[in-house]
């Protein structure tokens, strides 16, 4: 079950690689629109910000171009080697927004998030019955920041698994971590998550 | 975490085997005996219930998250930065095949006259900007900086004179280009480069500087009991590189897990 099967999808990603590095500009374009979705995703739900999420991607995709030649068709998912760059380029991200706060907003104190708003400014005083849509709408910013207060480690497990369905084998292969870790972290990712909502639910009502 | 060093051994199953697999039950992939052993624990645990409880409640709230919509301009812009970074690759990209060469022929005739006349043509009226653009990636391929080419007549007749033949020479590579959006990236992309190289100079010494600063500066960042960090922490220097992992088949993953201790 765990052994790389190739499927259809693989190989016809294999091909485009191969016609990409034949020097097809649109096997490139390609792979740009069919990954793209998927690599912004992942980087606005780790930094919480579009524009960085943006630049993040494009990044990504540099990264990807330069280095497509040294990617074995035959040794693994295209995914998961686009996800590991992905990673890596979150990690050190990371490290430079870290040098540039004073405070760590990775820290699980609710109030070391400056920059984020919080929930309270959101939530007009007077409380009008919210229609379902901005129900929705808050519930995902308090989620979304929510997940911005876990640590690094725990916040990537959680993406890959819960919003990529990335599976424990492809996680593990992603952030080269043993699966036993995978499942731990994200475990205690879900679990830091859950009481962080609950604490903000608490301040709100 | 507070339960991993515990031994409870509650309904058969210990804490630490619980956090093994609470991801599994999660998933619905532990049926049978071993769930009931699992609830069991949970119930009669303290420390397992609730956490079993918050990992359930976590996972919804973080599937209920929705995919967003990247900007409408991303794959464009992609394109057009990683046409800027390899312009060989680009050009071999955008490699006519041979069955092109009378359409090279073509059109490239009026090119070799002064730019004026080829802007009269409406099929070519993006021609000037090419004409400069096309210029700039020749000379930015023999190495010469934005910053030389301050001091170079820009001037579409005066270019025509002096880079006529890199022109047509860049042209019949590029010719898939003019006649698709792609050439748009091309032209963006190197437009970019050229920008960015008169300016790199001045932003890394900024950075430099700036990133000694930080340097200096005390990490009191607070870190988590248990959460590894390390790859979030590691300095600045050291470059985490993109290895995938083989999955071959007589491989366990013991073995699998062995070799990702180390990191
Ligand atoms: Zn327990």
């Amino acid at each position: 079950m765990l052994l790389p099967v190739p499927t259809e999808e693989s190989q016809l990603t294999a091909a485009v690689i191969k016609r990409c590095l034949g020097g097809d500009a649109s096997a490139w374009e390609e792979i740009v629109r069919s990954h793209n979705r998927r690599i912004y995703n992942i980087c606005y739900r780790f930094t919480g910000s579009q524009d960085d999420a943006e630049d993040l991607t494009q990044e990504v995709f540099i990264r990807i171009y330069k280095t497509l030649k040294s990617y074995d068709l035959e040794r693994g998912a295209f995914t998961t080697w686009i996800t590991t760059m992905t990673r890596n380029l979150l990690v050190d991200h990371f490290r430079k927004s870290k040098q540039d706060r004073v405070t760590d907003s990775m820290d699980a104190a609710p109030s070391s998030d400056e920059d984020a708003p919080t929930l309270g400014e959101h939530i007009p005083d007077e409380k009008p019955t919210p229609d379902a849509a901005v129900q929705t709408q808050e519930t995902q910013k308090m989620v979304q920041q929510a997940l911005q207060k876990l640590s690094p480690e725990l916040r990537e497990a959680v993406i890959l698994r819960d919003l990529q369905d990335m599976d424990y084998r492809e996680i593990a292969d992603a952030l080269k971590v043993p699966e036993g870790t995978v499942k731990s972290r994200i475990n205690r990712g879900r679990t830091e998550l859950a009481r962080l909502l609950s604490r903000t639910y608490r301040q709100v009502n | 975490m507070k339960h991993e060093g515990q031994n409870k051994g509650e309904n058969g199953i210990q804490c630490v085997d619980f956090d093994a697999r609470l991801a599994d039950v999660l998933d619905g992939t532990v049926s049978g005996a071993e769930l009931e052993a699992f609830k069991g624990h949970a119930a009669a645990c303290d420390d397992c219930g609730p956490l079993f409880t918050q990992a359930q409640r976590g996972m919804l709230a973080l599937k209920s998250l929705v995919e967003v919509e990247p900007p409408l301009n991303l794959v464009h812009n992609i394109i057009a930065r990683t046409s800027a970074i390899d312009p060989a690759m680009a050009l071999r990209m955008a490699q006519p095949k041979r069955s092109l060469f009378g359409r090279v022929r073509e059109w490239s005739s009026p090119v070799l006259n002064p730019v004026v006349l080829v802007i009269s043509q409406p099929r070519l009226a993006m021609t000037t900007a090419m004409a400069f653009f096309s210029l700039s990636l020749v000379l930015n391929l023999a190495g010469v900086k934005i910053s030389d080419l301050r001091n170079v007549d820009l001037r579409p007749s005066a270019i025509t004179t002096t880079a006529s033949m890199q022109y047509h020479q860049t042209t019949a590579k590029v010719v898939k280009y003019y006649e698709n959006i792609r050439f748009v990236y091309e032209l963006e992309s190197r437009m970019k480069e050229l920008t960015k190289d008169a300016t790199k100079s001045d932003d890394q010494n900024n950075d430099q500087k700036k990133n000694d600063q930080k340097q200096q500066q005390p990490d009191n960042t607070s870190q988590k009991p248990g959460s590894n960090n390390k790859d979030y922490s590691l300095g600045e220097g050291e470059e985490i590189l993109a290895v995938l992992r083989f999955e071959l088949p007589g491989i366990t993953s013991a073995q699998i897990q062995n070799t990702g201790r180390n990191s």
